[in-house]
């Protein structure tokens, strides 16, 4: 396993997806100290280690979803803006439940404006409004689809499901895309919110 | 058109397995075949919630390797205390009880259930059943059953061969193995444990070779392992 990473080696880590990107957040979770440095400022502003660890973790998704969506606009370090997204996600989600009001005065000016709350909100209320066609669709559905949208390949797919090769994963993906589809299409007020929130 | 031919049209449409002519054609339809624009906008739409599936399975991939670093290094001597302890008394008990290992322990795949399938709560409480290892309610449920699911099928399989009834494991098996479905590997595998359960080596062998001979199943290196073993 790869033990450090430059910047741009987490870029291509990330678009590559697979088991390049595994490495890579094995790597944020150990080797690297992101997270020692995310549970220290949580804990710095009221946030318990049990907090700091979810925040951590949402943080190092929203990273990886945003790299990936070209959000990222590279104009700091992966830290910096791994740091920025977990201090918004620890105010948007916390703050106001613990009433830690001073934690915005806090936060950089940069931080509120890269990512702002509706994007920080973006991945759970969009669960909230499929909640009804991803029950549908199934769990194994769920999981091959999941795992293609991060650039896994078919052969990697079918390590970490029980299907029997690439070409049962590939038949099975195509199943369930096709079954996501036949879903939103019954529900046209949705796709058009979907569509809404990827102009957006 | 049927629906699935509009998913090839744009599958083909958007992975550009399109020739430049068949691209203009398919352009001037979505501006006037309202069934196909239709699809078309879910299609994309689907694309937003891939977005959100990929968010949600980055959470399952951070590896054991990477969940022990994140252990509070303080502990560590006592996690090492714990696997001494546990190697010790493992080989202690070996020497005392020297026999096969457990092969449907060690080899047995535990499936991937749609357990949040919304609308089929009689399901629902039979997966439920089926984590929690009520296997005795798993084969009544399922008994019940006049034509019980692929997916059913292999749960009751799987029942019995939890419950040591593996003769009943095998013939269920067997039927899931007669058609080429998406259990059919997996019930394979599993038929071949009860197999080497019941020491029909003869059948056991031949479905062990299967598997070490397809080195693209995804049972390929278990196969090699329990061949080690085995031999």
């Amino acid at each position: 396993m790869q033990s450090t990473f430059s910047d741009e080696q987490m870029l291509h880590a990330i678009q590559q997806g697979g088991r390049q990107l595994e490495e890579l957040m094995s790597h944020f979770y150990g080797k690297s100290g992101y997270k020692s440095l995310i549970i220290k400022l949580i804990q710095q502003r009221n946030g318990s280690i049990e907090d700091a660890e979810d925040i951590f973790q949402d943080g190092v998704r929203h990273l990886i979803m945003n790299i990936r969506n070209e959000k990222f606009r590279g104009d700091s370090s992966i830290k910096s803006y791994l740091t920025k997204i977990c201090l918004n996600l620890w105010h948007n989600q916390f703050a106001r439940a613990t009433k830690l009001n001073t934690i915005k005065e806090n936060l950089p000016a940069s931080a509120v404006t890269e990512s702002s709350p509706e994007k920080t909100f973006l991945y759970k209320e969009r669960a909230e409004l499929l909640q009804d066609v991803l029950s549908q669709i199934g769990a194994s559905c769920k999981k091959v689809l999941g795992l293609w949208a991060l650039s896994y390949s078919m052969k990697e797919i079918a390590k970490r499901t029980q299907f029997k090769n690439e070409q049962v994963v590939r038949k099975k993906k195509h199943q369930c895309l096709k079954k996501l589809t036949v879903l939103l299409k019954d529900r046209p007020d949705l796709v058009q919110e979907l569509l809404a929130a990827k102009s957006n | 058109m049927e629906e699935s031919n509009y998913f090839k049209q744009i599958e083909a449409y958007e992975t550009g397995k399109m020739s430049v002519d068949e691209r203009k054609s398919f352009e001037q339809s979505l501006q006037t075949d309202e069934d196909l624009k239709v699809v078309y906008e879910a299609y994309q739409a689907s694309k937003q919630v891939l977005d959100l599936l990929a968010y949600e399975t980055l959470k399952e991939l951070p590896d054991m390797d990477a969940k022990m670093v994140s252990i509070s290094t303080r502990k560590w001597w006592l996690i090492a205390a714990g696997i001494l302890f546990v190697v010790v008394a493992g080989m202690l008990w070996w020497q005392v009880n020297d026999k096969t290992p457990d092969l449907i322990a060690d080899y047995y795949v535990a499936p991937l259930l749609d357990v949040e399938r919304g609308e089929d709560l009689g399901d629902n409480k039979l997966f439920i059943d089926f984590y929690e290892e009520n296997y005795s309610a798993v084969l009544q449920t399922i008994r019940q059953l006049n034509a019980p699911s692929l997916e059913q099928q292999l749960l009751l399989a799987h029942a019995y061969l939890k419950t040591e009834r593996l003769q009943q494991a095998i013939d269920t098996y067997s039927t899931l193995v007669l058609t080429e479905n998406e259990y059919t590997n997996v019930a394979r595998w599993h038929r071949m444990l009860a197999y080497f359960e019941l020491n029909q080596q003869q059948q056991a062998e031949a479905e062990l070779k299967y598997f070490i001979d397809d080195t693209t199943n995804v049972f390929h290196e278990k196969a090699l392992k329990l061949s080690e073993i085995q031999h």
